[in-house]
């Protein structure tokens, strides 16, 4: 079965609420809420999609790379937490459940104290909503079903009565 | 016109990893490694010495590429300042990953003891004298390697006959 | 490339460049199942849970020496999904040579272009010439009932004479070996010239 999460409307809405929070907390320039695929879940203050988008695919082939590093290193390591710094700039990365990670773009206005400590935050709260998620995935909200069954056949009547002449 | 090349005689080479071995020491790091940022390793010392060299190499391949991916990153951020340093935290041991000369890579993976001001301040140094020697490295224009000729192709064919 | 001296080493990057899902892990799965394991390092896939790259394979070969010199390939895979054009471009960074595995079936041949557009792109912003770089076409999956024939490739993909191209179906391992030798042998023949 696909593992990818499944969120709700609220819930989607709790994660949108809890980026645009760390944003503003920590006067970062976006916040960006990817899977392990890279595929974008959520983000705040990054405007141009494309750009999100190629910022999450990045930011997954990171991780990837780390957890592969951290294979090499022995001791079970994990690395939760990502820093980089650059001569006035950061990026600052943060596992979430660990599937998920947390990515914070700030300039020399932000502090990276401030950065760690609501990005901490952020993180359990994105965690209870992960785990709320997982524990719904069995019951579902409707719509899955509705995709399965119904609205396959609605979609292919809908296309023959685009093609038919 | 090829990738950039990089050709490193054995008394520069020498040098970098005496830098190494400085900094391991300094540190109390686990191991030191140099890569250049395409993911070519060029030297390391510490615990790396007992590791299968062809892991050394992969964790050199992962480096450089999690050092381009963090740079892409920040360029799409729209940041064209350098990049400096970047550091992934476990629980009980860390990496820190800094930028020598925009063309290589300086990695240390230490434990959690150690204190990360000590590691910066170290690295620092040793960016700076690394940055040196490999400059040289760049600018001296080496004479092709001895056994590099005509008959090489030759015999990398039917090495690889009877390798594969 | 690098070259060290004190160990008399000769390191090489390859590249395996080509849209999704045409076979390019496929080809380092097969060089890695049958290669001497005295010759060959892990297999290093970033990867998804449903097999597709996400940033990465790495693989590496080391050949006995030559002359005195070891030469040592990096070869490595892109993701061809089109969703993972950010991270393409980085593997393409100081590579010595270029596979393009193509998808044979008509049906991607769209794919097959573009994606051989985009990769001289990437080339050119990183510096490195798509024309002199040394460059090998596969088309794979001729075993697919849906291949196109191989002269229709050449010219859809508007490859010249100079560019070798080989046959494949990199499942079973069909040329596989003569894709990676073909390379190996002009990325190695370049370095010559230019040394
Ligand atoms: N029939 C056939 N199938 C093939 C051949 N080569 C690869 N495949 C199959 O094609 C699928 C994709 O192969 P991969 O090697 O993962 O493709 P890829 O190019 O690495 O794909 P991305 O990582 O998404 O870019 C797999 O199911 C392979 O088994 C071939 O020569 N013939
Ligand atoms: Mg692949």
């Amino acid at each position: 079965m696909d593992e990818r999460l499944n969120f709700t409307a609220a819930q989607q809405q709790r994660i949108d609420d809890c980026l645009n929070t760390l944003l503003a907390k920590t006067r970062a320039h976006g916040v960006l809420l990817a899977d392990a695929t890279g595929q974008l879940i959520g983000k705040a203050g990054i405007a141009n999609d494309r750009k999100a988008t190629a910022l999450s695919t990045l930011s997954a082939g990171s991780f990837a790379a780390t957890s592969e590093m951290a294979k090499f290193l022995g001791r079970a390591t994990h690395f939760s937490q990502h820093f980089h710094e650059g001569e006035d700039y950061g990026i600052y990365s943060a596992t979430v459940n660990p599937s998920l990670l947390l990515t914070v773009t700030f300039d020399a206005e932000a502090k990276l104290g401030l950065v760690r400590i609501f990005t901490k935050r952020a993180v359990e709260e994105l965690e209870r909503i992960t785990a709320e998620a997982q524990e719904n995935q069995d019951q579902g909200d409707g719509i899955d079903e509705m995709m399965d069954s119904e609205f396959g056949q609605l979609l292919a009547d809908e296309l023959d009565s685009l093609f038919a002449e | 016109m090829l990738s950039p090349r990089l050709d490193i005689t054995v008394e520069q080479l020498a040098g970098v990893e005496k830098c190494l071995d400085n900094l391991q020491q300094e540190t109390e790091a686990r191991w030191v490694l140099l890569t250049d940022v395409t993911g070519q390793f060029i030297g390391g010392c510490g615990l790396l010495c007992s590791m299968n060299s062809l892991n050394v190499e992969a964790l050199s391949a992962l480096a450089a590429g999690n050092l381009a991916t963090t740079r892409e990153m920040a360029r799409l951020t729209g940041e064209e300042a350098r990049f400096k340093l970047l550091l992934y935290e476990g629980d009980c041991q860390s990496v820190y990953l800094s930028d020598v000369g925009g063309e290589f890579v300086l990695v240390i993976a230490f434990d959690n003891s150690v204190s990360i001001s000590a590691v910066r301040l170290y690295t620092k140094q040793t960016v700076d004298r690394l940055q040196e020697i490999l400059h040289r490295a760049r600018a001296t224009v080496s004479p092709p390697p001895v056994g590099l000729d005509e008959d090489f192709g030759q015999l990398l064919a039917s090495e690889m006959e009877f390798s594969f | 490339m690098f070259i060290n001296r004190r160990l008399r080493e000769l390191n090489l990057k390859i590249v395996y460049y080509g849209p999704a899902l045409s076979g390019k892990t496929t080809n380092l799965v097969y060089i890695y199942n049958h290669t001497r394991p005295e010759l060959r390092g892990d297999l290093i896939s970033l990867k998804t849970r449903e097999d597709r790259t996400i940033f990465f394979d790495y693989l590496q070969l080391e050949l006995g020496q030559i002359k005195g010199l070891k030469p040592k390939f990096n070869l490595y895979t892109v993701p061809g999904q089109v969703y993972y054009a950010a991270s393409r471009k980085l593997v393409l960074q100081g590579a010595d040579g270029v596979v393009f595995v193509a998808d044979s079936q008509t049906y991607r041949m769209v794919d097959n272009v573009t994606s051989l557009q985009d990769m001289r792109g990437y080339l050119r912003e990183l510096g490195i010439d798509p024309w002199s770089v040394p460059l090998v076409v596969q088309f794979n999956k001729r075993d697919l009932p849906d291949a196109a024939g191989v002269s229709t490739l050449r010219s859809l993909l508007r490859l010249n004479r100079s560019i070798p191209c080989l046959e494949s179906v990199a499942t079973e391992g069909a040329g596989v070996f003569d894709t990676l030798k073909t390379i190996i042998n002009l990325v190695v023949s370049s370095v010559q010239k230019n040394i």
